[in-house]
């Protein structure tokens, strides 16, 4: 699954920690999800589209 | 198309961060770890020296069992605590861990139940070897999704 994860958190000004803090996940867990070697669970990525006060669908895009 | 709420409906009860999840499990982990060695010594002392025997000695056997069962259940707790990925990491690895001890005793099994002169293997290494295994696949899965390695 495609997401533009990185580039919201860039235009926040964000780091990959200070980002997974506000989650209550991993440095790690954020980055495995920015280069998509990982798809988040639906709450956790309710919670990212709630942190960036948008829909999931803005942020994760499935692969036809 | 109607846009996806973005309420949140997890628990309402706040997950411990993963470095609270970690103090919480070395907290288990040490004094369950050091007291498992201990009860080691102190079986092999007192039963190899027949220093205990009838119900003392089914006791003193299992003694270290007792440090394994909280071990486990500190180790199960963190899993549980973990956040999302590293838990998909030591639940891929446990997968493998279940699948590979399944595949060597079924084999094992298989071999001892026909051919009667090989060596019966001693049940007690299922555990060692299932946690070899699952720390080995950790390892891997670790490097894989790009997370710390942890094991036990």
């Amino acid at each position: 699954m495609k997401n533009s994860l990185k580039t919201l958190r860039a235009g926040k000004g964000w780091s990959q920690a200070a980002l997974g803090e506000q989650l209550n996940v991993s440095r790690q867990t954020v980055n495995a999800i920015e280069t998509g070697r990982y798809d988040p669970s639906l709450p956790l990525a309710f919670k990212i589209a709630r942190i960036f006060d948008c829909a999931i669908e803005d942020i994760f895009v499935g692969e036809a | 198309m109607a846009k996806l709420s973005t309420t949140d409906t997890g628990s309402p009860k706040q997950a411990p961060t993963p470095k609270q999840a970690m103090r919480r499990y070395f907290k288990i982990f040490i004094p369950s770890m050091t007291s498992y060695v201990i009860f080691i010594f102190l079986a092999a002392y007192l039963i190899t020296g027949e220093h205990v025997s009838g119900l003392g000695l089914y006791i003193t056997a299992l003694l270290p069992a007792i440090s394994a069962l909280a071990f486990l259940y500190g180790y199960f707790r963190f899993i549980g605590e973990m956040d999302e990925l590293a838990r998909r990491v030591q639940t891929e690895a446990a997968m493998v861990g279940v699948a590979t001890i399944l595949a060597l005793t079924l084999t094992w099994g298989l071999l001892e139940m026909f051919i009667e002169t090989l060596p019966k293997l001693p049940l007690f290494y299922v555990c060692p070897v299932y946690f070899l295994v699952q720390g080995v696949a950790s390892w891997r899965l670790s490097k894989k999704y790009g997370t710390e390695f942890c094991w036990l």
